[in-house]
């Protein structure tokens, strides 16, 4: 989806400003072990410290900005067409589709033995949700008993359940 | 000991030194933890910052004849030219994605309102012959 692809492409960025960082840090570290010059008696380095102030500032502001855009891009709310509530359990999911007439639904992981060739060990379950393309759904998420997390991966989307709190997540399939 | 393999679980492969080698050449990761394979703009960023680094650092030490600083200055220009490459190049990516995307979107439009009064190329025809 849209936004996983944002969280990809933020991924990648932050990963590679890591990884210069690490590359610098590392360089530095064998610089300073492997020197003979020393000096007992530094009393201050303001270029230095200065540098080293505001580098890291600039670093900071270059992943804190995408990483505020794509915060605010996974809030947004586009009108949904339909809302679906998922209750978590121990140890499975309640589904309601409540819009149209009233759906209830539990869905339980499938034990292997159950499974039919092709099938995906630990994934799959009796009762699908069943869910629209290429329209807007919200998702209202809660728990019964202690907390658990309703995840699509590959949508990009991971919302907590919490007892007692309920949590909203709007998508587009 | 590895369990046995329960129903519906595909049996395991018997390792050939082809699988070995592409499964190690598959599994380089620069110091360990950047995949510069699977990451796009990744590889070449790296391979041009290398470059860029080599450069500045000779390039240094023959005009300074010290060793010390043109290794600073190697390491400078290797962060420098890959950060340049990487922008640049996520950039002409993110182009490239956006223009899929409009491709694979006007194509679906078109499998859909062909013949009718919908379709994008009647709609096009009538603009340009007006």
């Amino acid at each position: 989806s849209p936004v996983m692809e944002e969280l990809i492409t933020f991924h990648d960025h932050a990963f590679m400003a890591m990884s210069l960082i690490s590359f610098l840090v590392l360089y530095a570290l064998l610089s300073t072990l492997t020197t003979k010059l020393t000096n007992t008696s530094i009393t201050d380095a303001q270029e230095m410290e200065t540098i080293w102030t505001i580098l890291p500032a600039i670093i900071l502001i270059l992943i804190a900005l995408p990483s505020l855009r794509i915060l605010y891009l996974t809030d947004e709310v586009n009108d949904p067409s339909f809302t679906i509530k998922s209750i978590g359990h121990q140890w499975y999911w309640t589904y309601e589709y409540t819009d149209y007439g009233s759906l209830i639904f539990n869905s339980y992981m499938l034990p292997p033995l159950f499974l039919n060739p092709g099938d995906l060990r630990l994934l799959e379950v009796d009762n699908r949700v069943v869910l629209p393309i290429e329209a807007p759904v919200r998702m209202m998420i809660t728990s019964q008993d202690v907390l658990h997390s309703w995840t699509i991966p590959t949508l990009g989307l991971k919302t907590d359940a919490v007892p007692g709190r309920l949590n909203q997540t709007v998508f587009t399939a | 000991m590895a369990a046995a393999p329960e129903p519906g679980e595909p049996k395991e492969r018997k390792a050939s030194c082809t699988s070995l080698h592409l499964s190690y050449w598959k599994a380089f990761k620069l110091l360990g933890f950047l995949d510069v394979e699977n990451i796009p703009c990744a590889r070449d960023s790296i391979l041009y910052g290398s470059l860029g680094s080599i450069v500045a650092g000779f390039g240094h030490f023959l005009f300074t004849s010290r060793i010390k600083r043109s290794c600073d200055v190697g390491v400078g220009g290797f962060i420098l030219v890959t950060l340049g490459c990487w922008f640049h190049c996520r950039y002409n990516y993110a182009k490239q994605r956006i223009r899929e995307r409009i491709a694979r979107e006007e194509i679906k439009k078109k499998i859909l309102y062909e013949g009718t009064h919908l379709d994008p190329e009647r709609k096009h025809n009538s603009n340009s012959s007006n």
